[in-house]
Parts: structure tokens; sequence; C-alpha cells
């Protein structure tokens, strides 16, 4: 019993941290006016896709299958080439030394920016739906929206988490960053984003289970359909989780190898 | 409150895709000291001598290769996480700030990654502020701040948590002489206050005017400590030091004048008006007929004698083989 007070201050503290460098990320990115400029440009770009796609097939079955793809997209490059990219800007800035050398978590710091890139790149979701909506004309149905935005966020926390596990071997491996430009294109097709995954080869099939987005985008078309969500919810903040845990024993591992190796600072 | 012993770092890098070859750089050799509780040590030497690796190893952002270090009673190695929570880390230069936030914003980021009580934290930085004399300019982004503002704002960083110890890694490098006067005056308020000070600076004036005790490292390996009289003393305390301002001087004249009876040592400092041979007269010693003399070829166009400065020491001592 004597415990349980310890215990939830701790998670209090926890959460304020998380809420703190959060905060301040999200205020950084849009102090950005470069990343400010992509973000507008980027959901128009998905946009004006989504409404090619729609005038060529003139299918809007199809559509309805690939839109919630489409403005994903970006959210997965966001996760992909950011996320990895994310420790490098850090070491290049002198701030990775400090964020190791501080007492807190390295685990906790780094996965509370990886949600803050998350909640800039749901700018970029939502931007792209309503683009495609009022700026292409195309039709966006959302049949029980509770359970589609449920889907939405669970999505953009799997994949913050999945932006967590890249962003980690960065510690270790200064070029580690290239691996999010290697898997932003491939990433797009593995996730179903764009065509059904029954089209993919069957090796493809066991990589795109193990990505969260597969099924969180799964989640969110059956909720906009009007079927259930579950399986695709649950499926998807399994894999958070799993991505969570395996994301805190690579970051204590790749610390711990950065201090052997000395690839915290720039040379 | 800080004891190092026989620590030590060596860099392995290794270079080739298919036949892979490994080289291996040793930045610390055999480093031994003792900082007591209060202390303000200074750690000086010529770039690549191994200050800032010490430093590093001693903030647990390296492992060492070889020997030990205990920071506030915890091992580097075995207590990482203890010694984090003790310690400030404070490094020169441009980097380690988000430019595009505000200095408060900057602060509250470190609060949060250093620890400090939610409710603590408005006093804290504020306190931190006045130190440092930035109160009214925390809410100006620190890409609007002077070299001399970010480098304040740094060192209230590393005294967000309060530790007991504060690393500070060349301060002042890049700061114009009225900054650097106004982090003196910050670093000597911190000694009154009770921290631990490790200091590395190029700049003996400062190291001479802050430091209880120093320490020169070369090449890795500790060649001196004391206090900076006793490392006057340690290569001619009391001596005169006679300055000849030359033409042009080959390392041969100067090895005859370093041969001249009376003479400590001499060599060569490139100075703005040219070449200066420096030579330390040991005490009582008349040598000036002799060094003139040695000195013909050379062109003298200016003879002066001055004190001997730790300058004058620590430049003998790096420059020993």
């Amino acid at each position: 019993m004597s415990q349980r007070p310890g215990r939830a201050r701790r998670a209090a503290a926890g959460l304020h941290v998380v809420f703190v460098i959060w905060r301040i990320h999200v205020k950084l990115y849009l102090a950005s006016p470069f990343e400010g400029f992509l973000n507008i440009v980027w959901p128009l770009f998905f946009a004006a896709m989504a409404f090619l796609i729609d005038d060529a097939t003139g299918n809007h079955v199809i559509m309805r299958y690939t839109l919630f793809g489409i403005a994903a997209m970006g959210v997965w490059s966001s996760v992909a080439v950011s996320g990895s990219s994310l420790l490098q800007h850090a070491r290049w800035g002198g701030m990775l030394e400090l964020i190791v050398a501080a007492p807190r978590s390295f685990s906790l710091i780094l996965a509370s920016m990886t949600l803050a890139l998350e909640t800039t790149a749901v700018f970029s979701f939502a931007a792209t739906l309503i683009m495609a909506r009022y700026l292409f004309g195309i039709p966006v149905r959302i049949d029980d929206p509770a359970l589609f935005i449920v889907a939405v966020v669970l999505t953009m926390i799997a994949m913050g988490m999945f932006g967590f596990v890249l962003a980690v071997s960065a510690v270790r491996y200064r070029s580690a960053w290239v691996i999010g430009n290697v898997l932003e294109y491939p990433g797009w097709i593995l996730c179903g984003f764009l065509v059904p995954l029954a089209l993919l080869p069957a090796w493809a099939h066991p990589v795109s289970d193990v990505l969260a987005p597969t099924w969180g985008i799964e989640a969110m078309r059956a909720a906009a359909g009007g079927q259930s969500p579950w399986t695709g919810l649950l499926i998807c903040g399994a894999l958070a989780v799993a991505y969570v845990c395996a994301g805190v024993l690579i970051a204590r591992a790749v610390v711990q190898s950065a201090r052997v190796h000395a690839t915290l600072a720039l040379s | 409150m800080i004891e190092v012993v026989g620590l030590g770092r060596v860099f392995q890098r290794r270079s080739g895709l298919l036949r892979l070859t490994s080289a291996e750089t040793v930045a610390v050799g055999d480093v031994s000291f003792e900082i007591a509780p209060g202390e303000l040590f200074g750690l000086l030497g010529p770039n690549g001598a191994g200050k800032t690796t010490t430093i590093k190893m001693l903030v647990t952002l390296l492992l060492p290769t070889s020997g030990s270090a205990r920071v506030a009673g915890f091992d580097v190695v075995a207590s990482p996480h203890e010694v984090r929570k003790r310690v400030g880390y404070v490094f020169g230069g441009d980097r380690g700030l988000y430019e595009r936030l505000t200095g408060l914003d900057n602060l509250r980021y470190f609060a949060e990654l250093y620890g400090v009580d939610p409710r603590d934290q408005r006093a804290r930085i504020g306190e931190l502020l006045e130190l440092v004399g930035l109160t009214g300019r925390e809410r100006e982004k620190v890409e609007a701040y002077s070299r001399g503002m970010r480098q304040r704002l740094h060192i209230a960083r590393g005294l967000l948590h309060d530790p007991p110890v504060l690393f500070l890694d060349e301060p002042t490098i890049g700061i114009d002489p009225v900054g650097a006067r106004e982090l003196r005056t910050a670093i000597t308020g911190l000694r009154s206050t009770g921290k631990t000070i490790l200091l590395t600076t190029h700049y003996m004036r400062e190291a001479d005017e802050l430091c209880d005790r120093v320490a020169v490292i070369r090449r890795g390996e500790i060649v001196a400590q004391g206090t900076p009289a006793s490392l006057k003393s340690l290569t001619g305390g009391g001596d005169q030091v006679l300055e000849v301002t030359v033409a042009n001087a080959d390392a041969e004249t100067i090895e005859r004048v370093g041969g001249l009876r009376g003479v400590g040592a001499a060599w060569v400092e490139e100075k703005a008006d040219g070449p200066v041979v420096m030579i330390r007269i040991e005490p009582g010693a008349d040598v000036i007929a002799d060094v003139v003399a040695a000195l013909q070829d050379a062109r003298i166009e200016r003879v002066t004698t001055r004190e001997a400065t730790l300058e004058d020491a620590y430049v003998e001592l790096v420059s020993r083989e």
C-alpha cells in the first residue's frame, strides 16, 4: 500500500516529462518555416494524387480504399525519414550528448520526441483529407467517426513508436538515418496504403504483418465503412507495445555501445 | 569529490570495406588527479591533449578503457545514473541549445531532462537567470543571443538540477573580453556557493585568476599539477622572462640561447609584430648581454623583461619533449 503513492507520483512525473518534451518539440517543429512549408506541400501532393486516382478510375469504391492510405503516406514518410534522422540532427546540434548525459530515461525522452514528430504528421493526415474533400471534391465518408478517430490516434501512436525504434539505432551508428530513406517508399506498399496486401507476393505478407500501420489503416477503413475495426485496433495496439519494449531494450544496448565506441558526438 | 586513478581511453578506428584495417589512438593515457569538495580545478592543455575526453569519461558519455574514476562518490562505469544526477556539463561554442526556442523554453526543457520537480522549476529557472544575468532576456529566441549570452544560458542549463559538481569545458572560447569577464564573474560566484568545478581552458590568465589548482595535460598524460603559483615555481617561479622581438629565429639559434648559463628555458612565440624569443632567466642571473650576442644574426628589434606567468610555465611544460 505504501508503494502506491510513490508509484503514482513516479507515473505522474513520467507523464509530465512526456508532456513537456512533446510540447517543446512540437513548438520546435512549428517554429521552422521549412517544416511549415512541407506541412502544406506534402498534403497537397497526396490530395492531388487521390484526385488523379479518383479521376482515372471513376470508381468511388477504389477511392474509398485508397484515400485513407494516401493520407497516411505522409505520416509514414515523416516516421521513416524524420524519425530516423531525429537523433542525427540532435548529434549535429550537440544535443545528443546532453540528452544521454541527463538523469532521465533516454528512452522516455526519445519516445516523447518521436511522439511530437507524429503530432505534426497528424496535421498532414488531416490536411490531406480536408484538401481532398474541399479542393478536389473527393467524397470522404466515415460511418463511425468515433472509432475512426480512435483508429487514427492509435495508428499515429504506433507509428511514433516505430519511429522511436528507428531513431534509437542512430545513437550507435552515425549513418543509420539512411534506413529511413530506404524504408519510405517500400513502406507505402508494404503497409497496404495504396494497393491491397492480397496483391503483394507471399513473402511480403509477414513483413506487412509486423508493421503496425498495416493494421491501423485496416482499422480506419473498417471504421469508415461501418465494420468492426477491433481486430485491426488490437493488433495495432499490441505492435505499438512491442515497439516500445523493443525500443527500450535496444536503447539500453546502443547507449552503452555508443559509450564504448564514442559515437555520441560528431567526431 | 572527484577521484581519477590511471584513467585512460583508447579510440579504435576501423576503415575499409573488404579489407578491414584498424588503428588505435591513445586520447588519454594515464591520468590521475583528485579534486576536493568546493575546489575549482583547472585542466590545461593544447588541442588534442585529452581534456575533453577526460571530461566525457567523468560525465559518463564515454567509457574508459583503463583506470577508474569516482564522481561525488560514485563510479562512472558502475553507477552512471547516480553520477548524472550529481553533475552538470557545460561546453563552449554555439551547440547544445535549441536555437529556434526561447532561452526560457530551453531551460524548461532541460529542467525536465534533469528531473527538476515541476513545482520548483519556475523558481529555480528564475534564480539561475538572475545568477547568469539573463533576467529579462529569457523570452527571446536563442538565435538572437550573443555568444556570451548563449554561454551564460549553457551555464544556467548545467546548474538546473543544482549539481554539486560542475564540468566546464572551455566555457569562454570565442567570447569577447567583456563577455568572458562576465562569465568569469559567474564562475567565481559558483565557487562561492560551494560547487566543485573542473574547468578546461586555453586561457592561462583565466586559469590563474580562477583556479585553486591546475593540472597540465599533454598527449593524454598529466605532466604537472598544483596551485598556479607552484606550477610557476616548478618551471622557475619568481624568474624574469626576457622577451626579444626579432626579425627571424631559427631552431639552432634558439637552442643555443637555451643552453646559455643562467637561462632556464627558451622558446619562440609568434606575435603580431613578428617572432618573439621568450627566455626564462634563472633568479639572480644576468644574461642579457650573452642573449643579445647569441641573437645577433636574428636581427633584434626590441628587448623587454617581465615577471614569469602561468602561461610561461604552461608553454614550457607542453613544449618539453
